[in-house]
């Protein structure tokens, strides 16, 4: 949970070119991390929860997720509100990345326990880094429940 | 090039030069901001709810930075007290505080805040994480407009 430990990054994004980017954008900001990639917000929900083709897996649960809004089978919103619900991530930093910047979802997001509402900035690389920075060297994540 | 329309931070502080680095760091960001600074956990409630001489024309702030270890009222009862209240319990807030122990960055997650930072105690490097900070809050986040 120190600053310098690595993070473990679920980032649930189904538009490729946009994982690319973020992928990069971290390796970037030279902070020490691993990444897991979820195309929609069933995949997110498995992983998470091991269900479906994470059954049975052993993998540590990641202590920051990335995730976007629009996403085919379940949505930002909902994934956001189940992982809340759960007690192993009731404190895990949640990021939306959304391109709407409707003030409605902005403040739902927020009141829902998301971390930070960022829009999908035209130059979503240097966003990444500066959130690469921010969470990997200066904040404290909580620690696994 | 988008252009920022003036944040209003309010700073709960009462170690006097944590109060200058941060206004420092912040015009060093060159970030369109206005820095509300109060000394106490008590004085930060009052600016919060417009009591104790804060009159009604005080400005709700779209982001609060707030120590854990305060005078009268600590920050993790005013963090609570945010967030239980509706007309604030979106305003995002940022525990800032010299303390590292665990069981103060699980209770501030706990009780919603949206990030934890211990201070670094170098003063570059401090000045290093507030322009960081507000990088990442007040240019590339979205905050929540007043409800």
């Amino acid at each position: 949970m120190t600053p310098s430990s690595a993070m473990r990054i679920l980032l649930v994004e189904n538009n490729p070119d946009d994982v690319e980017i973020a992928r990069h954008a971290l390796k970037q900001s030279a902070v020490g991390h691993e990444i897991t990639v979820a195309r929609d917000g069933q995949e997110a929900m498995d992983f998470l929860f091991y269900e479906g083709e994470h059954a049975g897996a052993t993998h540590a649960p990641p202590n920051l997720i990335l995730l976007d809004f629009n996403l085919p089978r379940i949505s930002g919103f909902e994934v956001l509100q189940r992982v809340r619900k759960a007690h192993t991530f009731a404190t895990t930093p949640v990021i939306i990345l959304a391109t709407s910047i409707r003030d409605e979802n902005i403040a739902k997001s927020y009141r829902l326990g998301a971390n930070t509402y960022i829009q999908k900035p035209a130059n979503l690389k240097q966003a990444i880094e500066v959130l690469g920075q921010y969470w990997g060297i200066f904040a404290m994540l909580p620690p696994a429940a | 090039m988008q252009s920022y329309k003036p944040v209003h931070l309010l700073l709960v502080e009462d170690n006097p030069d944590d109060v200058l680095i941060t206004q420092r760091a912040l015009k060093r960001s060159r970030i369109a901001n206005d820095l509300h600074v109060t000394r106490d956990g008590q004085e930060a409630l009052d600016f919060l709810f417009h009591q104790g001489g804060w009159g009604c024309d005080t400005p709700r702030p779209d982001l609060i930075l707030l120590d854990v270890n305060l005078p009268r009222v600590n920050g993790m009862e005013v963090l609570k007290q945010i967030r239980s209240n509706p007309p604030l319990s979106a305003i995002p807030v940022i525990m800032l505080t010299a303390s590292d122990r665990e069981e103060d960055v699980v209770k501030s997650y706990r009780l919603g805040s949206n990030t934890y930072i211990q201070k670094p105690v170098e003063f570059e490097k401090f000045l290093h994480a507030l322009e960081v900070l507000g990088e990442y809050w007040i240019v590339i986040a979205k905050l929540p407009s007043a409800a």
